[in-house]
């Protein structure tokens, strides 16, 4: 898969290096872009406003190179919403708020975590959590081990990883096979 | 890769702040113990490995045939029903041209 | 820092939240509005519930308060409606003896002895009672105020003319009961002097008893107005404070209800889930996404 940068300019035109993966329009307000995604299986042109995109300055692991990711969350799929990489059509991801998933679903930002993300206030990030779709859809999982914090204000995200054995990296969205179970206590342990 | 040999008790320090620390080891398993600042992430490095390996899943998954049948079948959801669900933000966002209303 | 599950709920609630209104339409067991918090975790909104529960009680006080006050006051009517009837009884009887000349002496005392009767009966209506607490005792409620005398003014009053004051809202007084002896007082005296003027058959005098005995009734019947304008300041104030304690038990409920939101996204995502599900396998669903959610 090819990463493709991403130039936009200022008004109107669109300019891209590879075949036409963002362009960009300017609206009365908010400016829009035209993304490709393939959120459904199949390659799709959706137009999101800016104020969807979220910069993720270290990419994800495994993708490290995608620096900027659009959430679409326009109800098409909810509860679930979308997270289309800018960088390839062919990247996104399927997210959800953990709140519906598990009670008690908390943890803790590390302050260079929270240095990279500009968060004052706990209470203004966004948590989202990264779902694996397999063919069998009951067989859903999230990855409550490693939970996108967003900062909803300033638009910048990063993944972390948790080390709180109550939220497995496969939690199962479905099942009620009583792999998690609460623990009493937090014990630390990387 | 630099390569130490430590009895348990001693230690290897990293830079000014990180002191890696030989707590003992049964033959199988080394335990360790690490100190740092409170700015440096400390990882087990198959953690962050699993992290992209889960990654690389969600995201290959995501394009294939079951996200397109679980997109395909919430598409056949009346918005309604699914309107009270999270996700959906307090501001829709706008178009152009009018997206095509949910069924 | 920390984010803790109550911020991560929180969210997802109030993203619920914001949509409720697309859902109530849909469900019709939903209603907008409700605010959510969990007591254990929130003491200001406990403190609102107890404020919203001593208010709610002290309505609830309001309208009992009002309640026995307009039983007081229609029973209050009652007995001077037939107050009323007897001194247009009265009346009928003075016009007739007014016009003594074709009448005897024994005529006008057959009139007078009707008085009398009438006399009578006013003693008794003065004394009525609701449920034993005389009317028109002021606050000597357990006897009996009047009795009809054989001297003018032909009654003797032995109520203490006290005003009955009920709180039936925040520093709202109303006086419930009606003063007996100023009401009744120029009933008894008119036909006291109506009775012995026929009896004596002086038609002369019958004439002047029969503007006292109308005096009286206007007595009466501006006492009735009294209770009346009274009665419908009540009855309004009952309609708001019913209205009121309808609207607090819903903030109440409301501020109160943790429930909710979970109750509607367990609903929904079930719902949706569910139908995808359905859809794409068409087996039926285990328990929802909420599972672990309390």
């Amino acid at each position: 898969m090819t990463a493709t940068s991403v130039n936009t300019t200022a008004t109107g035109t669109a300019r891209n290096e590879t075949a036409g993966t963002v362009s960009t329009m300017t609206m009365a307000t908010t400016r829009m872009f035209e993304i490709r995604t393939t959120r459904y299986g199949e390659m799709e042109t959706v137009h999101v406003s800016e104020d969807t995109v979220l910069a993720f300055p270290e990419g994800v692991p495994g993708f490290e190179r995608h620096l900027r990711f659009a959430l679409i969350e326009d109800g098409k799929l909810a509860p679930f919403c979308w997270l289309q990489s800018l960088h390839d059509p062919l990247v996104g991801f399927l997210v959800i708020d953990p709140g519906l998933l598990m009670a008690n679903y908390e943890l803790d930002v590390s302050d260079p975590d929270a240095e990279l993300l500009g968060l004052d206030d706990p209470s203004s990030a966004r948590v989202l959590s990264i779902l694996v779709v397999p063919e069998n859809i009951r067989a859903m999982t999230a990855s409550l081990q490693a939970p996108l914090i967003v900062n909803q204000r300033k638009r910048i995200a990063k993944q972390v990883i948790l080390t709180d054995e109550r939220f497995p990296l496969r939690h199962p969205v479905f099942g009620n096979d009583g792999t998690v179970e609460q623990s009493l206590g937090r014990r630390r342990s990387c | 890769m630099l390569v130490l040999s430590r009895r348990p008790g001693q230690s290897i320090l990293i830079g000014k702040d990180i002191e890696v620390v030989v707590l003992g080891s049964d033959g199988v398993q080394a335990r360790v113990g690490i100190r740092a600042p409170r700015e440096v992430t400390v990882l087990r490095r198959e953690l962050l490995k699993q992290v992209e390996e889960e990654n690389r899943r969600a995201s290959s998954g995501a394009i294939g045939v079951s996200v397109a049948s679980l997109g395909a079948a919430l598409g056949q959801i009346g918005g309604a029903s699914r309107a009270g669900l999270p996700c959906v933000p307090l501001r829709s966002w706008r178009t152009a041209p009018t997206p095509p209303p949910d069924s | 820092m920390r984010i803790t599950h109550r911020m991560i709920s929180d969210t997802t609630i109030r993203n619920l939240r914001s949509n409720l209104t697309r859902l109530e339409s849909l469900h019709n067991s939903i209603t907008t509005g409700k605010r959510l918090s969990r007591p254990s975790d929130d003491p200001a909104a406990v403190a609102r519930s107890l404020t919203y529960s001593a208010d709610i009680a002290a309505g609830e006080a309001y309208l009992r308060t009002m309640d026995s006050a307009t039983s007081w006051m229609s029973a209050t009517d009652s007995a001077l409606d037939q107050a009323g009837n007897v001194l247009q009884r009265a009346r009928e009887l003075a016009v007739q003896g007014a016009n003594g000349g074709s009448m005897t002496p024994s005529d006008m005392q057959s009139l007078g002895a009707e008085v009398d009767q009438l006399l009578q009966q006013l003693g008794v209506i003065g004394n009525a009672s609701l449920r034993g607490q005389r009317l028109f005792a002021g606050q000597d409620i357990d006897n009996d105020p009047f009795a009809v005398s054989a001297v003018l003014p032909g009654y003797t009053y032995t109520g203490d003319n006290g005003q009955m004051r009920r709180e039936y809202d925040v520093n709202a007084y109303l006086i419930i009961n009606t003063p007996g002896e100023a009401t009744f007082a120029p009933a008894f005296t008119a036909q006291f002097n109506l009775r012995d003027h026929l009896n004596a058959g002086n038609a002369t005098a019958v004439t002047g008893d029969l503007s006292e005995v109308d005096q009286a009734l206007e007595t009466i019947l501006s006492a009735r107005a009294e209770v009346g304008a009274k009665m419908n300041r009540v009855e309004a104030a009952q309609g708001r404070q019913e209205l009121l304690q309808v609207n607090l038990e819903g903030l109440r409920s409301k501020n109160e209800d943790t429930d909710f939101a979970e109750a509607v996204s367990k609903f929904s995502v079930q719902e949706t889930v569910y139908k995808a599900s359905l859809e794409a396998g068409g087996k039926a669903i285990q328990p929802s996404l909420l599972d672990y959610l309390r």
